[in-house]
C-alpha cells in the first residue's frame, strides 16, 4: 500500500485510544463533580447549624442583653479578631470575606461574623463535624477503581467497534491491493456489510469494472489497430520488393522504391513497438531471463537485408554474452528499431555492438545526425515531441525506454572530418544473470 | 537419390487481394507456380484434390476461418501437407492456437517476401528430411545413416561435431541458423565457451571448403551460418 508523506497510524489503534482516554477524562470529570457536590452538601449542613446557633444567639442577646451558652461545644464565640486563632487572624486580614479557614492538626474552621455587629464572630471548629474527610481515601479509591474499570469497558468496547468497522475495510484493501483488475472476483461488494464501506466496496467494484472494462477495450483496440495496419504495411512492403526485384528499374524508380520501403520500415517499426508497449503495459513482471546475444543475432538476421551491396561489417562483442532478467517482447523490439536504424543509415564502415556494465553500445560510422538536431541529442533523455525532428523513430524508443525505465543516449559525431558515426546507448536494468 | 527442385507447387489462401498479387507477382518470378483461393471451403477442396508442395494460409478468412481450414485439412488429408499459416496477430496466443490446429510454420504480416520464400523452402524440405538418409544440397551429399559428407562426389572427413554443425544448417536451409540457435542446439543450454563453436567451425571449414574453390559455409553478418550452394535442379 502507498502511503503519502504522513506515517501509517493505525484506526483501529486510535479509536481505542481515543475511546479511552474520553472515558478516562469523564471518570476524573465526574469523580471531581461528586467531591465538589459532597464538600458542598458537607458545607452547606455544617452552615445551616451554624446559622442556626448564631440566630439563636442572636435572639437570646436580643432579649436578655446578654450572649447565652452556646449549646454546641465545637463553637464559640469572639468579640475581636485578636482572640480569633493565629492562622484564622492571619488569613482573614488578606481575605475579610473568607469563611473557611484550616488550621493545625487537622483543624477546621468556618467562620460566622454575626450580622448586624462589628467584629463579633462566631467560630465553629468542625474538624469533629467532617462527613467527607474520614471517609475520603475510600471513596476516592472507589472511584479510582470505577474509573479504571470503565476505561477498560471502553477499551474493549473500542476494540471490538473498531474490529467491526476495520475488519472489512481491510479485507476489501487486501482484495483490491495488488491484484490485477481482471483478477478481482466480479462481484465482491455483496460480501461486505451493507453500510459506508458497503458503499465503498460497491464505488471500488464499480471502477474496478470500468478498469477492466477500457483494458478489454484497449486490448480489442490493439488486436484491430495490429490487423488494420499490418495488413497495409505488408501490402506496401511486398510491393516494393516486388518492384525492387524488376531488372529494368533506372536509377530514379530504384531511389523512389527505396523511399517508399524505407518509409514503410519506420511504419513497421513504430506499430510494433506501439503494439509492445499497448500490449505490454499491464504485466510489468512479465520479466524473464532473456539471452541478449541470440537476440542480437536474430535482430541482426532479420535487418541483414539493410546491408545488402554495402561493405559493412557487423561486429558483435563477447561482452553481449549476457543473460537479462528483463522483458523479452520490449528488448526484441528495442533492438530491431536501434539495429534496424543503425544498418539503414551506415553506407560503409562498421556496425558495432557491445555490453559494457549493464549499458548497451551499438556505434555506427554511418551518416550521423543532421547537425541542427545533433545539439539536442547531447542531452539524455530528449522527450516526445521534440525528438520527432531525428527522422529516425527515435521518439517511439524513447518511450519504449520512458516506459521501461532504462536510459537512452544518442551521441552523433558529426565533427570526424564529417564522416559521421552514431552511438546509441541503453542502460538496461535487468539484473544480470 | 532424387534432386530437389527449388520450384515449388504452392496453394495460397488469402482473401485480400493485393497481398495475394504481390506475393503471386514474387513467386512467380522466382519460378514457382501459384495456385490460388480466396475462401476457406475453396481452399479445402482444392487442396484434398491436387498436389501441392506447401499451403500459405491466411489465418482470416470469411466463413471458414484459416484455423478451421487447417483442422480440417489435417483430418480429411491423408498426406501431411506443409501449411504455413499468415496472420497480423502475434501474441503467444495466437501463436499457440496456429501450432495447436497444425500448422507448420507462422509469418506475421508485415513479412517479407523474400523470408516468406525462404521458409516455404525450408519447410517443403522439412517431409523429405523426416523420410530421407541422404540430405542432397547442390554439390553436397549428407548421408546421416552413415554419418558421412561428400561435395562434388569426393568424400570428406569430417569429425562428429562438424558433422552435427552441418547437418543443422542443411535441415534449416535456406535460412540462416544464428551462433546463439547453433550452441544451443548443439549443446543444449549449458554455458559454452564462445570460442568452441569458433573453432569447430574453423575446422569444418578446412574440411569441406578449403580444398574447394567456393566456400559452401556462408558467414552472414558474423551473426549466423548458412549454407551457400546452388540448388538448381
Amino acid at each position: 500500500m502507498k502511503h503519502n508523506k504522513a506515517r501509517f497510524h493505525s484506526l483501529s489503534r486510535r479509536i481505542v485510544t481515543q475511546f479511552c482516554l474520553f472515558t478516562l477524562f469523564l471518570s476524573v470529570l465526574y469523580g471531581m463533580f461528586s467531591f465538589v457536590l459532597l464538600y458542598t452538601l458537607e458545607d452547606s449542613f455544617i452552615e445551616r447549624d451554624i446559622v442556626h446557633e448564631a440566630s439563636y444567639l442572636q435572639q437570646g442577646y436580643d432579649q436578655n442583653q446578654q450572649w447565652p451558652a452556646i449549646r454546641n461545644n465545637y463553637m464559640s464565640l469572639h468579640f475581636s479578631e485578636q482572640t480569633l486563632p493565629e492562622n484564622v487572624r492571619r488569613l482573614l486580614k488578606d481575605e475579610p470575606r473568607r469563611k473557611e479557614f484550616y488550621g493545625e492538626e487537622g483543624r477546621h474552621y468556618h467562620l460566622y461574623p454575626m450580622p448586624g455587629l462589628d467584629n463579633t464572630y462566631l467560630l465553629a471548629e468542625v474538624s469533629k463535624e467532617l462527613l467527607v474527610r474520614p471517609i475520603r481515601a475510600g471513596i476516592l479509591r472507589f472511584l479510582i477503581i470505577s474509573g479504571i474499570v470503565l476505561t477498560l469497558m471502553a477499551c474493549g468496547l473500542a476494540w471490538w467497534i473498531s474490529r467491526k468497522t476495520i475488519k472489512p475495510l481491510k479485507e476489501l484493501a487486501d482484495l483490491v491491493e495488488g491484484v490485477a483488475p481482471e483478477q478481482i472476483p466480479e462481484r465482491f461488494s455483496a460480501d461486505f456489510p451493507n453500510n459506508e464501506i458497503g458503499i465503498l466496496a460497491q464505488a471500488l467494484e464499480q471502477s474496478m469494472q470500468r478498469i477492466s472494462d477500457s483494458l478489454n477495450r484497449e486490448k480489442c483496440f490493439t488486436r484491430d489497430v495490429s490487423h488494420e495496419l499490418r495488413t497495409p504495411l505488408a501490402v506496401v512492403k511486398n510491393a516494393c520488393e516486388v518492384m525492387a526485384q524488376r531488372s529494368d528499374l533506372n536509377d530514379v524508380q530504384t531511389q523512389t522504391v527505396n523511399r517508399i520501403a524505407e518509409a514503410n520500415m519506420q511504419m513497421e517499426q513504430t506499430v510494433n513497438t506501439l503494439l509492445v508497449l499497448a500490449r505490454e503495459e499491464h504485466t510489468a513482471a512479465n520479466q524473464e531471463a532473456t539471452d541478449l546475444m541470440a537476440m542480437i543475432e536474430q535482430s541482426v538476421i532479420n535487418h541483414g537485408y539493410l546491408l545488402d551491396g554495402k561493405s559493412v561489417e557487423v561486429e558483435i562483442d563477447d561482452s553481449c554474452r549476457v543473460v537479462l532478467n528483463t522483458q523479452p517482447g520490449m528488448l526484441k523490439v528495442l533492438l530491431d528499431n536501434l539495429l534496424a536504424n543503425a544498418f539503414q543509415y551506415t553506407e560503409s564502415g562498421y556496425v558495432n555492438t557491445y555490453f559494457h556494465q549493464g549499458v548497451l553500445h551499438i556505434k555506427d560510422t554511418g551518416i550521423g545526425i543532421a547537425e541542427d538536431i545533433s545539439d539536442r541529442l547531447t542531452q539524455p533523455a530528449v522527450k516526445g515531441s521534440q525528438s520527432t525532428g531525428f527522422g529516425f523513430g527515435m521518439a517511439i524508443v524513447q518511450r519504449l525506454c520512458d516506459h521501461l525505465g532504462w536510459q537512452l543516449r544518442v551521441e552523433s559525431n558529426t565533427s570526424e572530418n564529417g564522416s559521421g558515426g552514431t552511438l546509441v546507448s541503453v542502460k538496461i536494468d535487468g539484473t544480470q544473470s | 537419390m532424387e534432386h530437389q527442385s527449388r520450384a515449388l507447387s504452392l496453394l495460397l489462401v488469402e482473401d485480400q487481394h493485393s497481398i495475394a498479387s504481390n506475393i503471386a507477382q514474387y513467386m512467380e518470378d522466382k519460378g514457382h507456380v501459384m495456385d490460388f483461393a480466396t475462401q476457406g471451403q475453396q481452399a479445402l477442396e482444392l487442396a484434398l484434390e491436387q498436389f501441392y508442395d506447401l499451403i500459405i494460409l491466411d489465418l482470416n478468412l470469411p466463413v471458414m476461418d484459416g484455423l478451421e481450414v487447417c483442422r480440417q485439412l489435417r483430418a480429411k488429408s491423408p498426406r501431411h501437407i506443409p501449411i504455413l499459416m499468415l496472420t497480423a496477430r502475434d501474441s503467444l496466443e495466437d501463436k499457440v492456437a496456429g501450432f495447436e490446429t497444425g500448422a507448420d510454420d507462422y509469418l506475421t504480416k508485415p513479412f517479407s517476401l523474400q523470408e516468406l520464400e525462404v521458409r516455404c523452402l525450408a519447410l517443403s524440405r522439412r517431409h523429405l528430411l523426416q523420410t530421407n538418409d541422404e540430405l542432397v544440397l547442390g554439390p553436397l551429399t549428407i548421408d546421416r545413416k552413415r554419418g558421412k559428407v561428400r561435395r562434388d562426389n569426393q568424400e570428406i572427413e569430417v569429425h562428429a561435431m562438424g558433422f552435427k554443425i552441418l547437418s543443422i544448417l542443411a535441415e534449416a536451409f535456406p535460412m540462416v541458423v544464428s551462433r546463439s540457435e547453433l550452441s544451443k542446439k548443439l549443446w543444449g543450454d549449458e554455458p559454452t565457451e564462445s570460442d568452441a563453436l569458433r573453432s569447430h567451425i574453423y575446422q569444418l571449414r578446412n574440411a569441406i571448403d578449403k580444398p574447394f574453390d567456393a566456400p559452401v559455409i556462408k558467414t552472414v553478418h558474423g551473426v549466423g551460418f548458412t549454407l551457400d550452394v546452388e540448388n538448381e535442379a
